[in-house]
């Protein structure tokens, strides 16, 4: 046997074997490399038309709470999925009717390759009492003694406050109806990295007991077994219509006068279309009455910035061709149902019937 | 008629689904306040609407610690057509011109409006429910377009 063609059959076979082992070698690394893509796909597209424009471009928190890779880290799929679908009923979240594919890709996309942790679903056993008195101790200075949580929107954006983003409702159905006991009693034993929730077993040695009363009590709070968001019904119509005993003129006069009487600003009132007519004789009877309570605007904006879209508070005057002059009011008891805040929809109530005395004053 | 019907059924249908029934219509812009705002108003003139008149809500913000100082409402539309519909139904003067929130938020800015779908208890005929509708879809698709040239 010639000896040099054994060699270079040798050294053949062991060229092509390491050719073969790159190759797939540098397959299996476009896998591992494109392998976050493959399971995102789809994932971005969910979040950007749904969840982007609350909880921001990068999940950094806005109106919605931040969805730090971390947190989400603490949270069981079942728990993310329960959540987009029931929300936060009265706490800005709206529930999102989304496919189980669509569920599962965006959980994926908000995880991004972070193992979801498993929970058992064994309800926890404790004194409903004893936890009673650990809450009152150690949570309710933030998430309030009803369990109500943080006033406002998620993560505070515009306004000077204590925290940053603020503390979840543990009353809210939406909330309860999500959670498994062990999830809220491993995030109370070891708290949440990155956020102000902190490790209670490590800061004030909670015990396993301490901890399971307080999930019983956090517990007692869930209404029923199965969760429902039955939307309550608006009182009133959707515009306030009041006749007016004197003319145009007198009656927006009137009206001005009630309104600086009833603690608004008065702007300079406005023909309806103005900035798209030149005056006409008929604009001159659509006359706009605008005015702001800042006080009243400080608050609503500090629930929610996007109250905006009801400013400024107005009455329109028109008379009609009958000579006849009616004012109309917006009845923002429908516009703020929008805003899923419990608080605001009593705010916005007081001032629908402040603003209600204000025009009856102004036409008796 | 037959096929008018269908269309409104298919729009009432299209705007339910897609939107979540009457939410309020939300857009986060990838630019600061002034890009925006430059965008939303040349946006709303493409679309065949006009820009009326803007009511600034920040002067008194920043004295009560609300840290952006922008904070703006447009107040926008077809000036034919709401005043046809004022005339035909004075209830719905409150809710004219439409209007669109803008609000700075670091660097990205807020683009908010309330859906005109809101207004359809309030008319009464096919042909102004369409309106309305049309109205409504232009309004989506004004914050889209917005939202779309700074992605």
């Amino acid at each position: 046997m010639d000896q040099s063609l054994f060699w270079s059959d040798i050294l053949e076979y062991a060229y092509k074997k390491i050719k073969r082992e790159r190759a797939l070698k540098s397959r299996k690394l476009l896998v591992i490399l494109f392998l976050p893509w493959l399971s995102f796909a789809g994932g971005q597209e969910i979040y950007s038309e749904n969840c982007e424009k609350c909880h921001g471009f990068s999940q950094q928190g806005s109106l919605g709470l931040p969805l730090y890779r971390s947190t989400i880290a603490n949270h069981s799929d079942h728990y993310l999925k329960k959540t987009i679908e029931h929300g936060r009923p009265g706490r800005v979240m709206p529930g999102f009717k989304l496919s189980n594919a669509q569920l599962t890709k965006l959980i994926r996309f908000l995880r991004s390759g972070v193992k979801a942790p498993q929970y058992s679903t064994k309800a926890i056993v404790g004194d409903v009492q004893a936890g009673k008195y650990t809450y009152e101790q150690y949570c309710l200075r933030c998430h309030g003694d009803k369990l109500q949580g943080g006033e406002g929107t998620g993560k505070n954006f515009s306004w000077q406050k204590d925290r940053d983003v603020s503390p979840p409702a543990l009353a809210n159905q939406g909330f309860l109806h999500s959670a498994e006991d062990q999830m809220i009693k491993r995030i109370i034993m070891k708290g949440i990295k990155d956020t102000e929730m902190m490790s209670f077993e490590k800061e004030f040695n909670f015990t396993d007991q301490m901890a399971n009363d307080l999930v019983a009590y956090i517990r007692s709070h869930q209404k029923s077994p199965t969760f429902s968001n039955e939307s309550k019904d608006v009182e009133g119509p959707l515009v306030y219509v009041y006749q007016s005993q004197h003319d145009l003129t007198t009656t927006v006069n009137k009206l001005r006068d009630s309104a600086a009487a009833y603690n608004f600003r008065v702007y300079p009132s406005r023909t309806l279309f103005e900035g798209f007519e030149n005056p006409s004789e008929d604009s001159k009877k659509q006359i706009v009455v605008r005015f702001c309570n800042f006080k009243n605007m400080q608050k609503f904006l500090k629930l929610d910035p996007r109250l905006g879209v009801m400013l400024p508070c107005r009455a329109t005057v028109i008379e009609n061709d009958q000579g006849k002059v009616n004012i109309y009011l917006e009845n923002y008891l429908h516009a703020v149902k929008r805003f899923n805040n419990d608080q605001i929809s009593i705010d916005a109530k007081e001032l629908i019937e402040s603003m209600k005395e204000m025009v009856e004053e102004a036409i008796w | 008629m037959v096929v008018r019907v269908l269309a409104l059924c298919v729009l009432i249908f299209a705007s339910t689904v897609s939107a979540g029934h009457d939410e309020l219509l939300i857009e986060r812009v990838n630019a600061k306040f002034s890009y925006t705002w430059l965008a939303l108003d040349k946006t709303i003139k493409a679309n065949g609407y006009k820009a009326a008149y803007l009511q600034r809500c920040d002067f008194a913000l920043n004295e009560r610690h609300y840290k952006s100082a922008k904070y703006r409402i447009l107040f926008f539309g077809q000036y034919d057509e709401m005043k046809q519909m004022t005339h035909k139904y004075p209830k719905l003067a409150p809710f004219f011109p439409l209007k669109v929130t803008v609000m700075e938020e670091g660097v990205h800015t807020l683009i908010i409006a309330t859906p005109p779908i809101t207004l359809l208890p309030l008319v009464e005929t096919d042909e102004d429910r369409m309106l309305i509708f049309r109205w409504n879809e232009d309004m989506k698709s004004i914050l889209k377009q917005v939202k779309n040239q700074y992605k």
